[in-house]
């Protein structure tokens, strides 16, 4: 009997000082916009079941689709769980992350990242992911896959480690992590309002002209198809437009190859500049990313390609509408303020 | 390996695990494993070197055992007389103090030749240099062993306690290895004895809830110390006393008295780790650090700092030298030149000087160590010599030495004797300690202690005052471990304030402490010795 009072006792206590511990963790974890906390944990504040299409990839996806437009031009809610060089082995386990807290209707997923060669994660890479999940058998699995060539690994398992510091900044957004109150009206995208000047856009070449990717990256790319058919996902894998060389167009092709073969659909926006509208000499701030003005031509198309190629149902409740409604709202004026500011910078003002 | 690294909770956490799972006759062997595991992870070349003062111990305790033996065969042979078995004994300890002389001097010259070759190579090449300036130092690339300094003493202790047949050698060089070099112990201490942990290793002990209970406990109360506040402080006082030229007075005086909280919170909190973690394996290490800074005299604090090391030195240096003949001759020709009152002065000093010479070189190969040791033994051999005197005074002047006041001013005059040691040990050398002092006293320096420049030293105003919290709850529990067994008392109290208090601790490790992949620890001050 004192034996099991004992046992039980211990088990009680150490569950308790486990949860502690993780609550510990989330208080700590970065609150900044520079750790783009609100592009994923604004995500696990979103009311459940509410999001209807999430998007995948790295800064070719958070500078290009603003989430909100989509909204307010289509009628359907979307999140962008992008993150800077969003390691192409992150996207499984955000879309187990997305199954757990949503269920949405399809799934984007930007390619730009299975043109590298996708091993040698950086820290902050991995960390941008990870850092921002809630601790689950998918987060254990997620830090295991990314950090296999890691040597000091306790920090990624367990990010009260790398993040207890930061103790003297808990604050209301570190409360608000906490209870799951951290939304961002941004939903995930991340504007930017320089200009590249005097940029031409890129000659495309034919669509049989292939060049393969990396082993590691296809190998990625057939698992996360496998792994989408089997849980019965809608996917559109995507490629946002920016200034590409030849090889980038080829190995684009070679990604179409894949999964149209698979029987997703492959949308690359680099064949649709004319239909998009881009001036590659206003609407992009470097030669990989468009800013605000280039991002709402590239979201505007990307959305009328969803509502003509997928049935998204569109029900929600008052309070959702009233969430993105008020998300949009914010969307459009911003928008308003960065057109002025890019057009100037553009000299056209 | 660090004491506060998740690979050692790892460690222990398997070790303990295995432990109790094998039979009793064998779990001696799981602590052998882990220690070897806890060794070979700190470098092949530490396991080497230890391996050698191992054996080298080993082989000649076991030589002095088989004398023993033979003494013991020999006396009891029929028909011996007295003269005939004192010549007997005589003999066997002739030989025995052979052996005895090999095996210190082949372990003593491992501790001598790793640690203080290049320390003795730079004062020679000095002295050259005194007649040829373009003399340069020699320095030899040499390896430092972890806990050279502390398993060498454990094994002198063995060595002259198998030699006085104190206790019996082990024959079994496993079980030997495994006292050598029990890993909570081997790196800074305690300085246990053959007699007090061998039965303890060897026995199997049987699984208490208690021991689990309380030593977990204990570990991480010591992770408190080292982490929330020695780990703290050592910010504050590496960024003045790294810069110490840029400051004078009070700010100097002030980062020295941080130190001294430092090294205690560190000391104090490596001791509850290590203890601890024996107590996991319900083995009980001997006390070594005891609350110092309540000492009223300086006597008394190195009864309570340190304590295994003040042992040793009392029990294999002071009484030796003190029962020596040189020591009896100097005593006698002491009293005939000076007098029996200054001749006993003198005569009972001697050892004292030495043990306290020896104990700062064994700190550090270093005169600032040195200078170090012989402040705290002169300061000692003052105490002796003026102890009565003092009590007379405090007599003729009715100063009531029971009341509070006059027990707080004795504590305060030993903190701040100390402090003054301490800057000896914390400088990089005599010279730089001179300059210190200097430094410290040429002048006021209120300039350094406004509130804003004292958060320029790479603490700011929550960490400060963490510091305050910690070193409050410190003196709190230190002030409670004096009158009573805090545990028990924690134990007995309503689990929800019990389990309250125990996640605090929690909380504090892991949220307050200065650990983690953006920061480097020093390691422990006494894992350098």
């Amino acid at each position: 009997m004192k034996t099991i009072k004992r046992v039980t006792g211990t088990i009680v206590f150490l569950g308790i000082a486990a949860a502690l511990l993780i609550a510990s963790s989330y208080l700590v974890r970065p609150v900044t916009e520079g750790f783009l906390l609100g592009r994923m944990a604004g995500f696990y504040s979103e009311e459940e079941n509410s999001i209807d299409v999430t998007f995948y990839g790295s800064s070719a996806l958070y500078r290009f689709i603003n989430v909100t437009q989509l909204w307010d031009e289509y009628g359907f809610t979307s999140y962008n769980l992008s993150t800077p060089s969003q390691p192409i082995s992150a996207v499984k386990y955000l879309m187990e992350e997305a199954d757990r807290e949503q269920s949405p209707q399809l799934y984007v997923v930007e390619c730009r990242r299975f043109l590298g060669n996708g091993t040698g994660l950086k820290e902050k890479n991995v960390r941008w992911v990870t850092d921002n999940m809630p601790y689950s058998i998918n987060r254990f699995e997620a830090v295991s896959e990314m950090t296999a060539n890691k040597e000091k690994k306790l920090s990624y398992y367990f990010d009260l480690v790398k993040y207890h510091d930061n103790w003297e900044d808990i604050g209301v957004m570190s409360l608000n992590r906490l209870t799951n109150n951290l939304t961002w009206d941004r939903k995930g995208w991340a504007e930017q309002n320089d200009v590249a000047e005097g940029q031409e856009a890129p000659n495309i070449i034919g669509e049989d002209e292939t060049v393969p990717i990396t082993e590691y990256a296809e190998e990625q790319l057939r698992e996360l198809i496998e792994e989408c058919k089997e849980e019965g996902r809608e996917v559109l894998f995507l490629a946002t437009p920016f200034k590409i060389k030849k090889e980038s167009q080829g190995n684009y092709n070679y990604i179409r190859g894949i999964v149209e073969e698979s029987g997703y659909q492959f949308l690359d926006c680099n064949r649709y500049i004319e239909e998009i509208g881009l001036d590659y000499s206003r609407d992009f701030y470097d030669t990989r990313h468009t800013n605000s003005l280039g991002a709402q031509k590239v979201t505007k198309f990307v959305g009328k390609y969803i509502m003509d190629h997928y049935s998204i149902d569109t029900e929600y409740n008052a309070e959702v509408t009233a969430d993105w409604n008020a998300a949009a709202q914010k969307g459009r004026e911003t928008f308003e303020e960065a057109k002025e500011e890019i057009l100037i910078k553009a000299g056209e003002e | 390996m660090s004491y506060t690294s998740f690979v050692y909770l790892v460690l222990i956490f398997f070790a303990v695990l295995f432990y109790y799972a094998f039979p009793k006759r064998t779990r001696w062997v799981v602590l052998m494993a882990a220690n070897m595991v806890f060794y070979i992870y700190s470098g092949w070349d530490n396991f080497l070197f230890l391996l050698l003062s191992v054996l080298i111990s080993y082989f000649t305790a076991r030589e002095m055992a088989k004398l023993f033996e033979k003494l013991e065969q020999d006396i009891n042979q029929e028909g011996l007389d007295k003269k005939q078995i004192k010549a007997l004994k005589e003999e066997n300890k002739i030989q025995r103090r052979r052996y005895l002389i090999a095996g210190l001097a082949g372990v003593l010259a491992i501790l001598f030749a790793v640690k203080y070759t290049n320390f003795v190579l730079k004062n020679i090449c000095g002295v050259i240099r005194i007649f040829n300036p373009s003399q340069e130092t020699l320095v030899l690339k040499l390896i430092v062993p972890v806990g050279v300094s502390f398993y060498t003493f454990q094994m002198v202790s063995y060595l002259v306690d198998v030699y006085k047949g104190k206790v019996k050698a082990q024959r079994n060089i496993c079980k030997y290895v495994l006292y050598a070099s029990f890993f909570p112990s081997v790196v800074q201490g305690p300085i246990p004895r053959y007699k007090d942990l061998g039965e303890q290793l060897y026995r199997g002990n049987a699984f208490e809830f208690e021991n689990i209970r309380n030593g977990a406990l204990l570990i991480l109360w010591g992770f408190f110390k080292k982490l929330v506040l020695a780990e703290r402080l050592s910010i504050f006082v590496n960024d003045i006393y790294g810069n110490y030229a840029a400051y004078e007075g009070v700010i100097l005086a002030l980062a020295t008295v941080a130190y001294s909280i430092q090294t205690y919170a560190d000391f104090a909190g490596c001791m509850d780790i290590v203890s601890g973690t024996a107590k996991l394996f319900g083995i009980k290490l001997a006390p070594n650090f005891l609350r110092p800074y309540f000492s009223k005299t300086l006597p008394e604090f190195w009864r309570r700092w340190h304590v295994t090391m003040g042992a040793w030195f009392k029990d294999y240096i002071f009484y030796p030298i003190s029962i020596s003949k040189f020591s009896l001759k100097l005593n006698k020709n002491a009293r005939k030149i000076f007098g029996n009152t200054m001749g006993r002065i003198i005569s009972s000093s001697f050892p004292i000087l030495v043990v306290w010479f020896l104990t700062g070189i064994w700190h550090g190969a270093s005169w600032n160590y040195v200078a170090w040791g012989m402040f705290h033994g002169v300061l000692i051999m003052l105490s002796q010599i003026f102890t009565p005197y003092n009590e007379k005074l405090s007599e003729k002047l009715h100063i009531r030495t029971e009341s509070f006041a006059f027990r707080l001013y004795q504590m305060s005059r030993t903190f701040l004797l100390c402090c003054v040691g301490r800057v000896f040990f914390r400088a990089n050398g005599l010279k730089e300690a001179l300059r210190i002092f200097i430094r410290m006293f040429s002048g006021v320096g209120m300039q350094y202690m406004g509130a804003g420049q004292l958060l320029d030293h790479g603490l700011n105003k929550a960490n400060m005052i963490v510091v305050l919290v910690a070193v409050f709850v410190l003196c709190t529990v230190s002030m409670m471990q004096e009158r009573m067994d805090v545990t028990e008392a924690l134990f007995k109290k309503n689990i929800v304030v019990r389990w309250a208090l125990i996640y605090l601790l929690i909380l504090a490790v892991f949220i307050l402490g200065k650990y983690g992949p953006g920061y480097n620890s020093a390691g422990f001050i006494y894992e350098k010795f």
